[in-house]
């Protein structure tokens, strides 16, 4: 049975994104109380079955039911297309405007929570206690609601956990991690490694496995993807957020970098000893595995390399290189230019590379222009999305020399 | 006495023709009465005969109201006849149709397991098979006139199931300085191929590696044979219209969660750059439908797609803004007016996944006008990524701190100067493509 992506499972992690613009990243588990600070909370088991995406509200308390209508604007009637006489050139910064008390919002608050007062009727009691809000323009009356809907509104949204939402994700919690990965950059970094179902890739990836994941997305579990880590196990707090199956997850092996070149170290059984059949089936079963991992990696032949680590770029492309085809591509990454130049350089004067180049890539969001009268860059954009380096492995056969001094024979007079 | 006699005569003539008189007069009451009742006799009879003439009369309507009445029950009981007729009709139809998507989608279904599980099972026969068979195997499949190359054996395992991808199309760039040189064409027997560097044999190029380095026929001059990758034939093909480059196609697959199964549908083939890397991302069992309503680039499109073996990619020459698309879940507009073919994409979404839409719009008015159409048609989660990207290729420079000599050198042996790695970004970027709009349609209940 194939499952729909887009339905909610038991088991499934989901990223919530709140109406005020938090987000939070929890894992689906049965008869638990799923809890959103002021926003409320609700039964785990309401969220099952229910599509990602698709706008959810916390009502009676604890219960969940899908929202049709994700424009508060059009609950108010309010259309900034309309052209009134309203400017703010009369209204004053006075706190009295609002004539209900801290305590009144207070009390309602705790209301919405309990499921008595619904969300919408704290934003109207609000709107229509505020003595200066008909004066307003209908952009700025807008703007009021939008803010109040970001308090109060009990509205989230469960989103799947993609590449694309958890950069979100992390970008807000903690991008260091991440090492300021950006979605344009990301996607870059994929389509110059050719990444497909199907292409074998070394992956040296210390953001906690975001990129393992965006690269496991495009493959679906075809081909080959080895991760390389340092000690004894691979930090992949991002890849188990990611909803994989054990299908897609049997194609991705990690490797230590220190076992680069060595021998596997398997676990021996000694002759005689008492040990149960099953087990020995298992230690069997597992060597056979580990040497099979060693093995296909010293073969070598994969298609690219995809680099965004905390160590020294050059040393892992000169570690690895050996174990790459010809004609195979090199993409390493740096929210630091000076990390990877070293890199570019090495590659740039290297027989062995071809195609060197370095970029950077420039992205900046707009206002979306639905009603308002135009469209604008939002204020704070995202200074940068980081470096992208790539390059193209080549051979050169024996023997091939070529002389730049011949020139072409010209027909002489004499 | 007599006189008393002769006054009872008198008096008794008298009363006599009183009486006489009276009776006259009595009669002539009788006699006009008579007629007077005669004449209402006959009255009374012609109304009679009137009477029963309007009674005939009445019985005749009557009878025809019946027949009326009775012709009306009968065309009643055929109308209804006919409700129920068309309603089987059409809930027939419906079941019939029900019937046909269930099939459909099963049908659907097996074939996209099916050919899940057949290519887990050539992969894992891939790797459990020797070298030496591997060889074999690559030699029997490559000697063919076109695109003949040997591979180390991995990528054979990758051209199996890409070979499909990248059948016959020889790709090589020659890379002396810069990625503009890159050029693509296809390996045949006895052609040869020249440029700047010099002439190259194809007969020579058959049998060698990807990847290798290759003289010109003079050895004065080399090339680099590149397997072929989308994001190289972006840079090599020849433009038809404007093309996208692959800043805009990797975010625009990223935002569109394009992923191997996906099914996806392009208005505006242009000249295949973007569908060549969908392609690419959709394999194996996912699919293009682009549409172009310009004949012969739909033509070329189709020619172009067939000698690169894209076997997942269906071309239609049509005007998707006027006619509409066919199925599937995820769409990309890249039209002058892109609003015009919404209403119509929307169709074009299952209704139980996921859309996603991506528009590209050169300038800022038509994204006002494509977002407020996208709104109208219930779409949500818009977000403008002014794609004012600026790729800034920066090149390395070594500064040579020579201070002896005032003047820097012209062609400095890198490895002999001292130096620091500097970068600097190249003064004109390509600034601005497009605008993109990004939406998404929310499956319904």
């Amino acid at each position: 049975m194939t499952r729909n992506w887009d339905i909610i499972q038991q088991g499934d992690w989901i990223v919530i994104k709140m109406p005020s613009g938090n987000q939070k990243l929890i894992q689906l588990q049965p008869n638990v109380q799923i809890e959103l600070g002021k926003f409320g909370k609700f039964q785990s088991s309401e969220l099952i079955g229910k599509y990602y995406s698709v706008p959810l509200e916390i009502y009676d308390r604890d219960k969940l039911k899908r929202v049709e209508n994700t424009d508060y604007l059009l609950d108010f009637e309010i259309d900034p297309r309309v052209e009134t006489d309203a400017t703010n050139q009369e209204i004053f910064d006075d706190a009295n405007s609002q004539k209900l008390t801290q305590k009144d919002i207070e009390e309602m608050k705790l209301k919405s929570l309990d499921g008595s007062v619904h969300h919408q009727t704290i934003i109207k009691e609000i709107v229509s206690n505020n003595e200066k809000f008909n004066e307003k323009t209908e952009f700025a009356k807008a703007k009021y609601i939008k803010r109040k809907v970001k308090k109060y509104s009990k509205i989230f949204i469960p989103l799947f956990p993609n590449a694309r939402n958890l950069i979100e994700y992390h970008n807000l919690k903690n991008p260091e991690k991440i090492h300021e990965l950006r979605i344009d950059s990301l996607s870059q970094i994929l389509t110059y490694a050719n990444v497909r179902a199907g292409s074998r890739m070394l992956v040296c990836d210390d953001t906690g496995g975001l990129l393992a994941t965006a690269i496991l997305e495009r493959t679906h579990g075809l081909g080959t993807c080895y991760f390389f880590h340092d000690g004894q196990n691979a930090s992949l707090e991002i890849m188990k957020c990611s909803n994989f199956s054990n299908e897609v997850l049997s194609s991705f092996k990690t490797f230590a970098y220190q076992n680069i070149g060595k021998q596997p170290e398997l676990r021996e059984i000694e002759e005689g000893a008492d040990v149960k059949p099953e087990l020995i089936e298992k230690i069997n079963a597992r060597n056979a595995n580990i040497k099979e991992t060693f093995s296909t990696l010293e073969q070598g032949g994969f298609d690219s390399l995809i680099i965004s680590t905390k160590f020294d770029t050059t040393e892992v492309i000169k570690k690895l290189e050996q174990f790459l085809a010809p004609s195979a591509i090199v993409v390493a990454y740096s929210a630091r230019k000076e990390l990877i130049l070293e890199a570019y350089e090495y590659c740039r004067k290297s027989p062995s590379y071809a195609n060197t180049f370095l970029t950077e890539s420039w992205l900046r969001e707009y206002q979306v222009p639905v009603f308002t009268s135009g469209t604008h860059p939002n204020m704070m954009m995202s200074g940068s999305g980081g470096f992208i380096f790539s390059a193209t492995t080549v051979t050169t056969p024996e023997g091939l020399v070529i002389d730049k001094t011949t020139k072409r024979r010209k027909t002489s007079k004499n | 006495m007599t006189d008393l006699k002769q006054n009872n005569l008198n008096f008794q003539q008298s009363l006599e023709e009183w009486i006489n008189q009276k009776r006259q007069t009595l009669d002539g009451y009788k006699r006009n009465y008579q007629d007077k009742v005669n004449a209402l006799k006959d009255q009374h009879q012609s109304l009679v005969l009137f009477q029963k003439s309007l009674e005939k009369k009445q019985q005749q309507l009557l009878l025809e109201i019946q027949q009326y009445d009775t012709k009306k029950q009968d065309l009643l009981l055929d109308l209804q006849e006919i409700n129920v007729k068309e309603e089987q009709q059409y809930s027939q139809l419906q079941d019939i149709n029900r019937a046909v998507n269930n099939l459909q989608l099963e049908i659907n279904q097996k074939l996209k397991e099916q050919e899940k599980t057949m290519i887990l099972q050539k992969e894992r026969k891939a790797i459990a098979q020797p070298t030496l068979l591997f060889y074999q195997k690559i030699l029997s499949l490559y000697i063919q006139p076109l695109g003949v190359v040997g591979c180390n054996p991995p990528i054979q395992e990758m051209d199996d199931l890409t070979r499909e991808l990248n059948q016959s199309k020889d790709f090589y760039g020659f890379i002396k300085k810069n990625p503009s040189d890159m050029k693509a064409f296809q390996v045949k027997k006895d052609q040869v191929f020249a440029n700047k560097f010099g002439a190259f044999e194809h007969n020579k190029i058959i049998g060698k590696q990807y990847g290798e380095k290759m003289a010109s026929k003079s050895n004065t001059g080399f090339i680099y044979l590149l397997y072929p990758t989308p994001e190289l034939w972006t840079l090599a093909l020849p433009h038809r219209t404007q093309i996208l480059y692959q800043p805009d196609i990797s975010l625009v697959t990223n935002m569109l969660n394009l992923q191997p199964g996906s099914v996806m549908i392009e208005a505006g083939t242009g000249s295949g750059s973007f569908s060549h890397s969908i392609s690419r991302t959709t394999y194996p069992n996912g699919h293009l439908y682009t549409f172009e309503y310009h004949q012969e680039r739909a033509q070329k499109a189709l020619l172009e797609f067939k000698e690169h073996g894209l076997n997942n990619i269906t071309v239609e020459h049509r005007d998707v803004c006027k006619n509409g698309f066919g199925i599937e879940n995820k769409v990309n507009a890249d039209l002058p007016s892109p609003w015009e073919a919404i209403e119509n994409a929307k169709r074009a979404f299952l209704t139980d996944r996921i859309g996603y839409i991506c528009c590209f719009s050169p300038c800022i008015e038509q994204v006002t006008r494509t977002c407020t159409k996208l709104k109208e048609e219930g779409f949500v989660d818009l977000s403008n990524i002014g794609r004012e990207h600026n790729v800034r290729k920066i090149q390395i420079l070594k500064l040579p701190t020579d201070n002896k000599s005032v003047n820097r050198l012209k062609r400095p042996n890198e490895d002999e100067i001292d130096g620091v790695l500097a970068t600097r970004i190249k003064p004109q970027v390509r600034g601005h493509t497009s605008f993109l709009t990004f939406a998404m349609l929310l499956p319904k209940e």
